[in-house]
């Protein structure tokens, strides 16, 4: 969810949509909104003003700085991995 | 069959914040074994954590035992020790009049024992495996430790 928003504000039917694009499977509203709620809480996204019904929400400066933090991990867990299979004999 | 009803199964201050987004996307939708599965999930959900609900602005300011007073956790902790106290006190009158019975301590045991686990359940689940992990690890044994000391002090040893 927190990728999803890294390109710039989404409401939640494009964040639903973007995380089926990307991840090639979709959550439900339920799912959506609870994670939602949970991210706003600690901090990691903010809402932005509704437009008509749909509230579109961004990345907090914390939010960026932890998934910065994350996808660095991960990066070089990727890389690692893959150096090591390609090292294999 | 528009699925927007499911909305009110959320908390009252949930669905302030949330719910006509949900109801939009609900709308749009169509319903489906599926969907209303994951929008049950994401209600209870929404009614073990209502902490995750966000604070309104008029209440920011609020002096902090009206503000836990005001919290549902709390308020079930409080209403939960009433009816454990009904409890105690009903099955241990009991208990002096029939002398001892083996189903009435389990009971006891299980009811002492199952606060923790009700802590537990009302509580935000800290993120990360290894932290959920170890709180089960405390928790677990808290609850047996609990069970055994609250029957004793409720009830004397067998």
């Amino acid at each position: 969810m927190l990728v999803s928003l890294a390109d710039g504000p989404k409401h939640g039917y494009a964040i639903m949509d973007d995380i089926a694009r990307l991840a090639d499977t979709r959550i439900g509203p339920g799912t959506l909104y609870g994670a939602l709620a949970r991210l706003e809480r600690l901090g990691l996204i903010e809402s932005l003003p509704a437009e008509d019904r749909r509230r579109p929400y961004r990345l907090s400066a914390q939010g960026a700085d932890l998934l910065q933090h994350e996808l660095s991990g991960l990066q070089r867990i990727a890389s690692a991995g893959l150096v090591r299979l390609a090292a294999q004999p | 069959m528009n699925a927007a009803w499911l909305v009110r199964l959320y908390p009252r201050e949930w669905r302030d914040r949330y719910g006509d987004e949900l109801a939009d996307i609900l709308s749009e939708r169509a319903s489906s074994p599926g969907l209303i599965l994951d929008v049950l999930v994401g209600a209870f959900d929404a009614h073990l954590h209502p902490h995750l609900e966000p604070v309104p602005a008029t209440q920011r300011g609020a002096f902090l035992l009206p503000r836990i007073l005001r919290c549902r956790p709390t308020r079930g902790m409080l209403v939960g020790l009433l009816v454990y106290a009904g409890l105690v006190a009903g099955l241990g009158t009991l208990r002096r009049i029939y002398g001892f019975n083996f189903g009435l301590d389990f009971f006891y045991f299980a009811v002492n024992g199952a606060l923790p686990l009700l802590w537990l359940s009302g509580s935000e689940p800290a993120p990360g495996l290894r932290s959920q992990t170890v709180r089960l690890m405390v928790v677990l044994p808290g609850a047996v430790l609990a069970g055994l000391v609250g029957t004793l002090l409720t009830n004397g040893p067998p």
